[in-house]
């Protein structure tokens, strides 16, 4: 009997994920003051993939990324096909666990040494991936009101101190839609919106099957508008020079703050909600990793968990410096994503479940 | 087992207690101010540090002085700051710095290095208010003023107070300067600090147990920055004129004559307490107008003229009166504004929001057609009240007889 989580469970699961550090940043920043409308844009595309992701899961509701693979390419290439995506989750969560050591020392701990403070934040997300998805989703369901909450008095103390102003998204597409399509696609697609792909590994695991849809397009619709509107928020704030200059915009914005003399320096909100949300990436992109990998080799979740955690922690040494590692973020990682994001689901969504697999697939929907 | 897992969880705390990063108050100097200054090819950079001792206790002050200055050298801001370590026990602390002022010659050099540095470090925050100053940097810094210990704090109160009570200067944070500066325009307005007095510099507590002191440091002139050069001053009714056209003015008081067209002495004064300007461009005749409406309201404070004021058209002539004056005062502005060449009033960056495919057009030689600009003015004031009395007091004592 696997692990399950609830129908809400999934609702703020999906919910903190894809916040996850995203309105930290100022994302599709390239289209100047329309990075809103490129949110936009992307955010609707985005709920198309998750209709994609939505229709491949209703065709073997009980089954997780690797058996998805293995019913629709078969045994050996849907196996390899799985470990390799097990890899690039290990990957997309190592980028996690680097971002938390690169922004904690850039921003908050200058003297403390990277090692410690990545080995701290993974040691918490190993702990979690060891207790399984049910232990995840009832963390998130922890941590939810804190990052609701925290967002609330950021945006609450923002619009208090008068730092709005709406006029800084003027003028709306200076240079056509043009710049705002090169902004939104692929980049702004694949991160965050497509990143909806690890749910296709934990869909299998929430208990209501009937709502799943249902639930799994209003969060994401929710969180998109929430998203864009963040993203606003800081370009009103900045402006759209200022908000590309610096590294964390939204910890910018915050240090703006200044009321009634005495209300200043909110930086620790900031980090509260960095290390939440990047939190929540990491560690749902590690279970994703082992659940996948398990499926693929037939090697037990436990036995892997460790394996690649050590692999996530030592791959995170790799890049040298912080400029690569953006660099390889937006100029490496953004171009190999849509593999996994779009087009193997696409090329599954063709070639439909294996004859021989049909009713192994089925089967598993009455198992419930 | 038990014991073992018991102990690596207990060794895992010793990893939390955050002591890589800590912060002791007795290892920094808290700098209440900074300044810059350039002198002989080297930036000066001058630190104005709390004395925690001087300002604690009862005493309130008692003999010393409860700042020290000093100042480093060096090729850039960073480095001048690293130098300081050879002269200063603590380490320095930037997080509770007020202020930040910039010496003339420092601020004609060029602010982007400044600016740089503090994008770029996250213990400098953007919240820190700048001035120009007249004379160094260091001079400013030096001088005691009266009501606060803490001379950096007083004059970030000084321009709080200035923008609260009569807008003639507005406060000027480093992130409204990096706004200004990375925007269309690449200009912005810096208020300035001067000393003034006898020139003595108010230096030494004991000069404070006077009741007045021979300098002080006050507000004085609004500097014109373009690119990052401060390329001119312009004086405080004119630095009024800039406030009221870029939206700034909030309260102020306007003085104004009792003849038509301003002529005469300016015995009346009304109080402005809230006021809106709008900027709206429009393209006339292959120039640029600005159609600028100024929506004010307040109450009269003193009053100098004729007429009864009990009767509504006599308000009327007062509204009108003020509403001249007010127009007087941005048209002295804008003219002096227009001979700088220098687009503080942000009337670029109105044209780019309203008209971005026209701006492309122009934005390259905007220098030169910024001064073409004109502007067509709409004041409109209402006095909600004439205070506690009606006619003037001259009025008043005319008796019939005479």
């Amino acid at each position: 009997m696997q692990q399950q989580f609830g129908k809400f469970q999934l609702a703020i699961l999906i919910i903190v994920f894809l916040i996850g550090s995203t309105p930290l940043f100022e994302l599709g920043i390239p289209a100047k003051q329309d990075a809103w409308i490129a949110m936009l844009v992307a955010a609707a595309a985005g709920l198309l993939l998750t209709v994609v992701y939505l229709t491949l899961h209703k065709r073997a509701p009980n089954a997780g990324l690797g058996e998805l693979y293995k019913y629709h390419f078969g045994r050996y290439i849907g196996g390899f096909i799985a470990i390799v995506h097990a890899l690039w989750f290990a990957y997309e969560s190592m980028r996690n666990v680097r971002d938390v050591g690169e922004l904690t020392t850039m921003a908050l701990l200058s003297f403390t040494p990277k090692w410690i403070i990545m080995f701290l934040i993974l040691a918490v997300a190993a702990y979690t991936a060891s207790k399984g998805v049910e232990v995840l989703a009832r963390i998130i369901q922890l941590l939810f009101p804190i990052v609701i909450l925290s967002y609330f008095i950021v945006i609450l103390l923002v619009f208090f101190s008068g730092l709005v102003k709406v006029n800084q998204l003027l003028p709306i597409m200076e240079n056509g839609p043009m710049p705002i399509l090169k902004a939104a696609f692929p980049n702004l697609l694949s991160f965050p919106f497509a990143q909806m792909v690890v749910f296709l590994v934990l869909f299998g695991h929430v208990s209501e099957k009937k709502s799943i849809s249902k639930v799994t397009y209003w969060s994401q619709i929710g969180v998109s508008i929430f998203l864009v509107f963040m993203n606003a928020l800081i370009l009103c704030v900045l402006g759209p020079e200022l908000a590309e200059l610096t590294a964390l915009p939204l910890l910018h914005v915050l240090q703006l703050v200044r009321l009634a003399n005495f209300l200043e320096r909110l930086d620790v909100v900031v980090t509260l909600l960095l290390f939440i949300g990047l939190f929540v990436k990491i560690a749902t992109l590690y279970i994703a990793s082992v659940l996948t990998a398990s499926m693929a080799t037939g090697w037990s979740y436990r036995a892997l968990v460790f394996p690649i955690g050590i692999l996530i922690y030592a791959a995170s040494f790799l890049e040298p410096n912080n400029t690569y590692h953006i660099w390889i973020g937006l100029d490496v990682t953004l171009k190999i994503a849509p593999l996994f994001q779009i087009a193997l689901p696409l090329v599954m969504l063709v070639v439909g479940i294996r004859k021989k697999y049909r009713s192994a697939a089925l089967d598993g929907a009455q198992g419930t | 087992m038990k014991a073992i897992r018991l102990l690596l969880l207990g060794s895992l705390l010793l990893l939390q207690t955050g002591c890589w990063n800590r912060v002791e108050l007795n290892d920094i100097a808290i700098i209440s101010a900074t300044g810059v200054d350039w002198e002989n090819g080297k930036w000066v950079l001058t630190n104005q540090i709390v004395i925690p001792k001087a300002i604690s206790g009862q005493a309130g002050g008692g003999r010393t002085a409860a700042v020290n200055v000093f100042s480093s050298t060096g090729d850039n801001f960073r480095i001048a700051i690293s130098k300081a370590s050879q002269e200063s026990s603590r380490r320095l602390y930037f997080s509770h710095n007020q202020i930040v002022i910039i010496g003339q010659e420092a601020a004609r050099k060029g602010v982007g290095p400044l600016l740089e540095a503090y994008l770029r470090n996250h213990d400098s925050r953007e919240t820190v208010d700048v001035f120009l100053s007249k004379g160094t940097a260091r001079l400013m810094l030096e001088q005691l003023i009266p009501l606060e210990q803490i001379p950096g704090a007083a004059i970030q109160r000084m321009i709080v107070n200035e923008e609260m009570s009569s807008s003639s200067y507005r406060q000027m944070t480093i992130h409204h300067v990096l706004m200004d500066l990375l925007g269309h325009t690449k200009a912005t307005s810096i208020p300035g600090l001067a000393l003034a007095g006898s020139g003595e510099s108010t230096d030494r507590v004991d000069m404070l147990s006077q009741t007045s002191t021979p300098s002080k440091v006050r507000l004085s002139e609004l500097g014109l920055v373009y690119g990052d050069k401060l390329v001119g001053w312009i004086g405080e009714e004119q630095s009024k004129g800039v406030m009221w056209l870029t939206n700034h003015v909030d309260k102020t008081t306007v003085a104004f004559a009792c003849t038509a067209g301003g002529k005469g002495r300016q015995g009346s004064s009304a109080r402005v307490l809230h006021s809106v300007t709008k900027v709206k461009p429009q393209q006339q005749d292959g120039k640029w107008v600005m159609k600028v409406n100024i929506e004010a309201q307040g109450t009269l404070l003193e009053y100098d003229c004729g007429g009864d004021l009990m009767k509504p058209e006599e308000i009327w002539e007062v509204e009108r009166l003020v509403e001249e004056r007010i127009a007087s005062i941005v048209t002295d502005g804008w003219e002096v504004v227009r001979k700088h060449k220098v687009d503080v009033l942000g009337f670029g960056t109105l044209i780019y929001k309203h008209h971005p495919k026209t701006w492309k057009v122009i934005e390259r030689n905007w220098k030169e057609e910024f001064p073409q600009t004109e502007i067509e003015l709409n004041v409109n004031m209402k006095l909600s009240s004439t205070g506690m009395s009606g006619k003037s007091f001259k009025e008043a004592q005319k008796k019939p007889g005479l």
